[in-house]
């Protein structure tokens, strides 16, 4: 209780799995301690052992689990119908567990928040974009606002059935148009236009992404979105030094939010034996880390063997170190100065392949690319990421199994074909180069296909078979050092992109698109 | 531990190397001969995959034909280049995987440019190595250039002792340790017998300990900061890259953003809303929008 105010929490929580993380744990705390009464309402279910443990921190009255339905604002919804707000409730807290921390005591602002009697709701941030609202992880109302006209029609929706769009359109953004509509103060603690003078939408970005560090370091700000760790959606480079920057100058357990990144890579269910797996992966960019690995990890419910290469510069990150091996401890590690970029990275992981004593029947060739030159480059990341679609693999598999002519199974947007039969040559800079790898590894086919962006499934023993006869390492050894690009001249490098599919064709295999 | 200890055993030991000590100061360094005892096999190269812990190779150079006649050489090098891409393979600054020769045949040296040159083509900086002879230093081109000589640990001579002493001297950066074992377990009774050694020091001289400690932690943070300088002059080189092709092609980006913006402002909203509506339903009727969402912002809108 802050000064003898009563102030209630009400909670939103979701896992994938049936368990509540150290994290939220962690929150819920600090939140009682800043004297909250919560109300946690999940979105999934509880095993008991965790039940137990939250009882500690929440009264067992309180712990509320409903369906997965409306996100945030349809569980505070489904508490305000439910009539589960205290009566004598002088300041309601709408929060959820989108967000690692607190990294410093909030006793602090919450007491700012319930002192200043001027001002109605409070929120932490601000955003101008579509409009300007308050972001609702963290949102205080006093006693006027939360039980008013203007709050009672934004929980009149029923977000159950809308997407996350219209979820934040009808819930987050229209809480802060109708109360200050209705005449009701709405102030954000650490307000956008700190960082940014310009508020126009178009152009407004997510101040809890784009100004993290500034937020962190210069505000004293208690939280970091989750998203922010997990998905980096607007690849924000800096996001690497994350955990660095929490353990030098906040209070917060970095290990809370490392735990949450391995555990969510932990298998789920683990898949029938049916096909062996390798996994030659190569890791360049920091920032997309975490993410990428959430998304291979659905191989090893296949009981995949993971070879990594990381490019050297990620070998001194003991963060990423930590969590690749505790996240995937029975693979492979290399690390390779950034020669021939992932196909590089990739080469030198075959090589290793070479030396299994246990080959697999299909391989995925795989990186984390990001293409940081092009706008789009998030896009076709995750569209050639489709290929670890937990429901494409089996339909890829099955494939495979069905069409013993198949050699490379890729999504089929990305399969293409430069050959100009006209003048015996490719649509590309790198012609000359694909020409002169053509020859010298007899790769005189009848299809030029091959898959752009280099992420594919590909039968083991073709991989076996090329590379046994041409060594990996020699191939590498041709390969330019750094991140050249081809849009000027053509490289090795950009050859091989093309080169990689075309060892298919050589021994009468195709490609399949999905 | 103050002075770097490479605890050295046999690559048969490898599978337990973890148990020893996990302590990661204490760096294993594997023994084995190269072209004389063949290329690096298959099961050893596996075995070294699954270690998680800084290890190293000693080679003991035993080639006897000047001509690598049957491509054995070939193989060896590209067997110990394979071993060294293990991200625990002790590299100084990232880019210089260290070694450690023990040349019986006396003409290791010719070998060593061809060493260098396939590492240099993987994009190594080269490598970074000592020789040994006849159990003695005999060339250093390791990134330590302080060091001129080598202390060998064995548990039948007083291991406490030799390191306690090699402390004191006045010099004791000019060298490092090498702990040799019959088996882990010795490897391990020896680490506990240097960590004593230090215990003793930290009760008997304090401020020699702490001074040590000291420009112990000082190499570390070199080291470390040395391979931060490489990872950002990487980095910086990889966004002038980008920047040529950002120089090209921004503006065009940023005409094509406004390009559609200006389209929508001056082509669709500018229109009177009746016309728009009008447009809502031929939507309708063509099948691409729902005839709710006509009437309705919170049901779905158009259809896929």
């Amino acid at each position: 209780m802050v000064n003898k105010r009563n102030l209630t929490c009400l909670f939103s929580h979701y896992s994938s799995s049936p368990d509540i993380s150290d994290y939220v744990y962690f929150y819920l705390a600090s939140l009682k301690k800043a004297g909250f009464h919560i109300i946690f309402i999940s979105h999934s279910a509880i095993q008991p052992a965790f039940k137990e443990k939250l009882a500690g921190i929440v009264d067992n009255s309180r712990i509320f689990i409903r369906e997965n339905k409306g996100a945030d604002f349809g569980a505070w919804k489904w508490a305000l119908d439910n009539k589960l707000i205290p009566g004598p409730t002088d300041y309601l807290l709408l929060a959820n567990d989108s967000v690692f921390g607190p990294l410093h005591d909030i006793q602090s602002i919450v007491t700012e928040m319930v002192q200043d009697e001027e001002t109605d709701v409070w929120g932490l941030t601000d955003s101008y974009h579509p409009q300007w609202h308050l972001q609702s992880y963290f949102i205080i109302l006093n006693r006027k606002a939360f039980t008013s006209a203007a709050f009672d029609k934004v929980f009149v929706t029923d977000f159950n059935n809308l997407v996350k769009n219209d979820i934040i359109k009808n819930g987050e953004v229209l809480l802060s148009k109708l109360l200050s509509e209705a005449g009701f103060k709405l102030k954000a603690l650490f307000p956008y236009t700190n960082f940014d003078s310009s508020t126009d939408p178009l152009f407004a970005k997510n101040p809890t992404h784009y100004y993290w560090d500034e937020l962190i370091k210069k505000y004293h700000f208690p939280f970091i979105k989750k998203e922010l760790i997990t998905h980096n959606p607007e690849n924000l480079e800096n996001i690497s030094d994350v955990f660095t920057l929490i353990e030098q100058q906040t209070d917060y357990p970095s290990a809370l939010i490392k735990n949450f990144l391995i555990r969510r890579n932990e298998a789920s269910v683990r898949q029938e034996a049916v096909v062996r797996l390798t996994i030659i992966c190569h890791l360049y960019y920091k920032q997309s880390i975490y993410y990428f690995l959430s998304r291979i990890a659905v191989l090893k419910s296949y009981g995949a063997k993971f070879i990594f290469n990381l490019s050297n510069h990620l070998r001194s990150d003991p963060n990423i170190l930590h969590i690749l091996t505790q996240s995937f401890p029975d693979s492979i590690i290399l690390a390779t100065p950034n020669q021939g970029r992932d196909i590089g990275g990739k080469l030198a992981c075959i090589n290793t392949m070479l030396q299994q004593t246990d080959p697999s029947d299909y391989t995925l060739v795989i990186h984390d690319k990001l293409s940081p030159h092009t706008p789009l480059g998030i896009a076709w990341r995750d569209q050639l990421l489709r290929v670890i679609d937990g429901k494409t693999l089996p339909l890829i598999f099955r494939k495979f199994e069905r069409e013993n002519k198949t050699g490379i199974i890729a999504v089929a947007e990305f399969i293409q074909n430069e050959y100009n039969p006209d003048k015996d040559n490719f649509t590309c800079t790198s012609s000359a180069h694909l020409l002169h790898y053509i020859k010298e590894y007899d790769l005189k086919v009848d299809n030029y296909n091959f898959v752009a962006g280099t992420i594919f499934w590909v039968r083991t023993e073709i991989v076996q078979q090329f590379f046994t006869a041409y060594h990996p390492l020699k191939i590498r050894a041709s390969l330019e050092k750094g991140n050249v690009l081809d849009f000027a001249n053509g490289t090795n490098i950009h050859a091989w992109e093309r080169v990689f599919s075309l060892i298919a064709a050589k021994y009468n295999y195709k490609i399949s698109g999905i | 531990m103050i002075l770097p200890v490479f605890c050295l055993t046999d690559p048969e030991n490898i599978n337990t190397a973890v148990d020893v000590n996990a302590n990661e100061s204490l760096q294993f360094v594997f023994r084995f001969k190269g072209i004389s005892g063949g290329s690096l096999s298959k099961t050893l190269v596996e075995k070294l995959s699954a270690l998680h812990h800084p290890f190293c190779l000693l080679v003991e150079w035993n080639i006897n034909t000047p001509a690598d006649k049957d491509g054995s050489l070939d193989k060896l090098v590209n067997a110990i280049l394979a071993v060294s891409f293990h991200y625990k393979y002790i590299s100084y600054e990232a880019d210089t995987p260290f070694f450690i020769f023990d040349d019986q045949s006396g003409n290791l040296t010719d070998y060593i440019g061809l060493l260098e040159s396939a590492f240099i083509a993987q994009g190594f900086r080269g490598i970074a190595y000592l020789i040994i002879k006849n159990e003695r230093l005999y060339v250093n081109k390791s990134s330590r250039a302080d060091w001129t000589g080598f202390a060998l640990l064995k548990l039948q001579n007083d291991v406490a002792k030799t390191y306690y002493d090699l402390l004191l001297s006045p010099d004791p950066f000019s060298h490092f340790l090498v702990a040799e074992a019959a088996s882990l377990t010795e490897l391990g009774q020896i680490g506990n017998e240097v960590a004593a050694a230090e215990r003793d020091l930290q009760d008997n001289l304090p401020q020699t300990y702490f001074l040590l400690s000291k420009i112990t932690g000082m190499y570390q943070n070199q080291k470390k900061d040395m391979q931060q300088l490489k990872a950002l002059a990487e980095k910086l080189e990889s966004a002038a890259q980008y920047m040529t092709l950002h120089k090209l092609t921004d503006n065009e980006y940023r005409k094509k953003i406004m390009g559609i913006v200006e389209f929508y402002n001056y082509e669709y909203e500018i229109l009177p809303l009746w016309y728009k509506k009008l447009g809502h339903l031929i939507k309708v009727l063509m099948g691409k929008r729902t005839f709710k969402s006509l009437f309705n912002d919170n049901v779905k809108k158009y259809k896929t």
